[in-house]
């Protein structure tokens, strides 16, 4: 019996009628297909973006916790982000950004060709069906908002009327429910349909299939290479010999090839510092155990420098490698008789933006690359990189990497 | 199937306590409780339907032969990822936070609308150059 058999007359030719959705590509077999994509896809769109989180030490409070109402939302966190290898936020971030936006055709395609299920009739048949109802509304609700907030935010795009923050981390847990619950679901059928070919009564085939304008696998490459053209204008943000490339990304231009010419998160003129303050008046404060010391410039260039190859990598996918030469963290630690200190507080002297402070954990305080650096590819650090000095941490989101630093205070040892 | 049920309820259970670590700040919820339906509802009752209506509008292509060769994927193809690429990207092209953006990254917000329309052109000529190569290939199998 044809589903549209029962249809009442007022529904006829409307999108609850079966027989109104026509293309021939629709069926189970491209709905797994896409499902498995999706179900890989997202997983590690999903736990990058958990690590993310993670990577800001929310454990330490103030700035570094952006969402601290979180609950046990963020009680998983039982270990400070690594420092080794420096490299791993770089990576963890860019495949983040850079495959969940490979993602977006892979979800709009699967979205279409479930879109029969929709407006399907009757809309509930039972108690169970209608939570499964809901359940699929947060799940293509979550999708979609984690989407939408993640490609906005990485243009700037602030429309929404709450933090980047709170909505991509909230969005995220409705969407991990939902998520594994279609998987739950729905894996069985997916396994059975690549296995052994769609059902006999293929519910999201096309009851009366319009004549087909292009094969299902033309469908699916114009798809993976939609995918891949996404991918290809948007890669060289996070490859440094590649810049130029990514012709459709937020940092994807090449600014010069002076040591200072690299890609910026924020100016000077954005977040609030005076560059009067930055000059010959500017001082360094720490503040420790045993005491505080006040250091300029000089000072700082008089003590063992050290030079690091080491990445920025921003919460927003971008990212560069850079020289940077300064001075180690524990060797200023050390001064104050902070060495053995169970976090540090870093200050700025920027007025504006949610991260005019950090607290860095014992480990980045102890690592041998972490670095207040001075300068970078061989001269001083410009306005826009930090001038005076900024934080260098190995492994850290770029935010961490504090800049126009005026202040460490060096807490008690653990 | 016996454990939908409880893994629903799971579901749920998850989500309403997600959405309760909000109740301390109602406005922001129901923005974000906005959002998330609204995005749903446009992508579902108005994107995705203009879309496959516009898709639909390309159709007649579809009878439009050289040498037995339909133009109608020649066209959708690149319409289909200029669009795409302009949904992702729409901030920068249309300059929606220029300012911000130059502030935050000292770069120029003005070159995006030129290099999607660039793009575009490319994305254009290449699938016109594939549909050179299938009429010759149907030229030569016609011999």
């Amino acid at each position: 019996m044809s589903p549209s058999a029962d249809l009442p007359a007022l529904l006829r030719r409307t999108p609850a009628d079966p027989r109104s959705w026509r293309s021939p590509l629709r069926g189970a077999r491209l709905t797994s297909l896409l499902g498995a994509v999706l179900l890989v896809g997202m997983t590690v769109v999903l736990v990058t973006g958990l690590l993310s989180y993670a990577a800001y030490d929310p454990q330490f409070g103030g700035s570094n916790d952006q969402t601290p109402q979180a609950g046990l939302l963020a009680r998983w966190i039982f270990f400070d982000w690594p420092t080794n290898p420096a490299w791993i936020y770089r990576v963890n971030q860019g495949t983040h950004v850079l495959l969940g936006i490979a993602l977006v055709p892979v979800v709009l395609f699967k979205l279409w060709s479930v879109a029969p299920r929709l407006f399907a009739w009757p809309p509930v048949t039972g108690v169970v069906h209608a939570i499964e109802r809901v359940s699929i509304l947060l799940l293509v609700g979550s999708t979609l908002l984690l989407i939408v907030t993640g490609v906005m935010n990485i243009q700037y795009d602030y429309a929404w009327g709450f933090s980047f923050y709170t909505g991509h981390f909230y969005a995220a847990w409705v969407f991990i429910a939902a998520f594994i619950t279609h998987v739950v679901l729905k894996l069985p059928t997916m396994i059975r349909t690549l296995r052994s070919g769609p059902p006999e009564h293929d519910e999201l085939a096309a009851e009366e299939p319009a004549e087909q304008t292009i094969s299902r696998r033309g469908a699916l490459a114009a798809v993976g290479g939609s995918s891949l053209t996404l991918l290809a204008l948007s890669l060289g943000q996070s490859v440094d010999p590649l810049r130029a490339t990514a012709l459709l990304s937020p940092r994807g231009q090449v600014r010069g090839d002076g040591p200072n010419d690299f890609q910026i998160n924020t100016t000077f003129a954005e977040i609030g510092v005076d560059p009067t303050e930055t000059g010959s008046s500017w001082r360094l404060r720490l503040v420790g155990p045993g005491g505080s010391a006040v250091l300029d410039r000089a000072d700082l260039l008089a003590m063992e420098l050290r030079t690091e190859e080491l990445p920025i990598a921003c919460v927003e996918g971008w990212s560069t490698s850079q020289s940077w030469t300064g001075v180690r963290l524990r060797d200023l630690a050390a001064l104050v008789d902070g060495a053995e200190a169970a976090s540090v507080f870093v200050q700025s002297m920027q007025r504006g933006g949610a991260f005019s402070t950090m607290t860095l954990s014992d480990g980045q305080l102890r690592a041998d690359r972490t670095l207040l650096a001075l300068k970078v590819n061989g001269v001083d650090l410009s306005l826009d990189h930090g001038f005076p000095a900024r934080m260098i941490i190995p492994g850290a989101p770029g935010v961490r990497n504090t800049k126009w630093v005026q202040t460490l205070t060096f807490g008690e040892p653990a | 199937m016996r454990r939908r049920l409880p893994v629903l309820l799971a579901c749920l259970a998850v989500t309403a306590y997600t959405a309760s670590r909000l109740l301390d700040e109602l406005p922001v919820l129901t923005r974000i409780a906005l959002w998330f339906v609204a995005v749903a509802v446009v992508w579902d009752l108005v994107l995705g339907p203009l879309l496959a209506l516009a898709d639909r509008g390309l159709r007649p292509l579809h009878q439009v032969r050289l040498r037995g060769v339909a133009a109608l994927n020649y066209v959708r193809v690149p319409a289909a990822f200029s669009a795409l690429l302009l949904l992702v990207w729409a901030p920068l092209v249309l300059e929606r936070s220029a300012s911000t953006f130059a502030g935050k990254s000292g770069l120029d917000p003005s070159v995006y609308l030129g290099r999607w329309v660039g793009v575009t052109a490319a994305l254009l000529l290449l699938s016109a150059a594939a549909y050179g190569v299938a009429l010759l290939r149907a030229g030569r199998a016609g011999r």
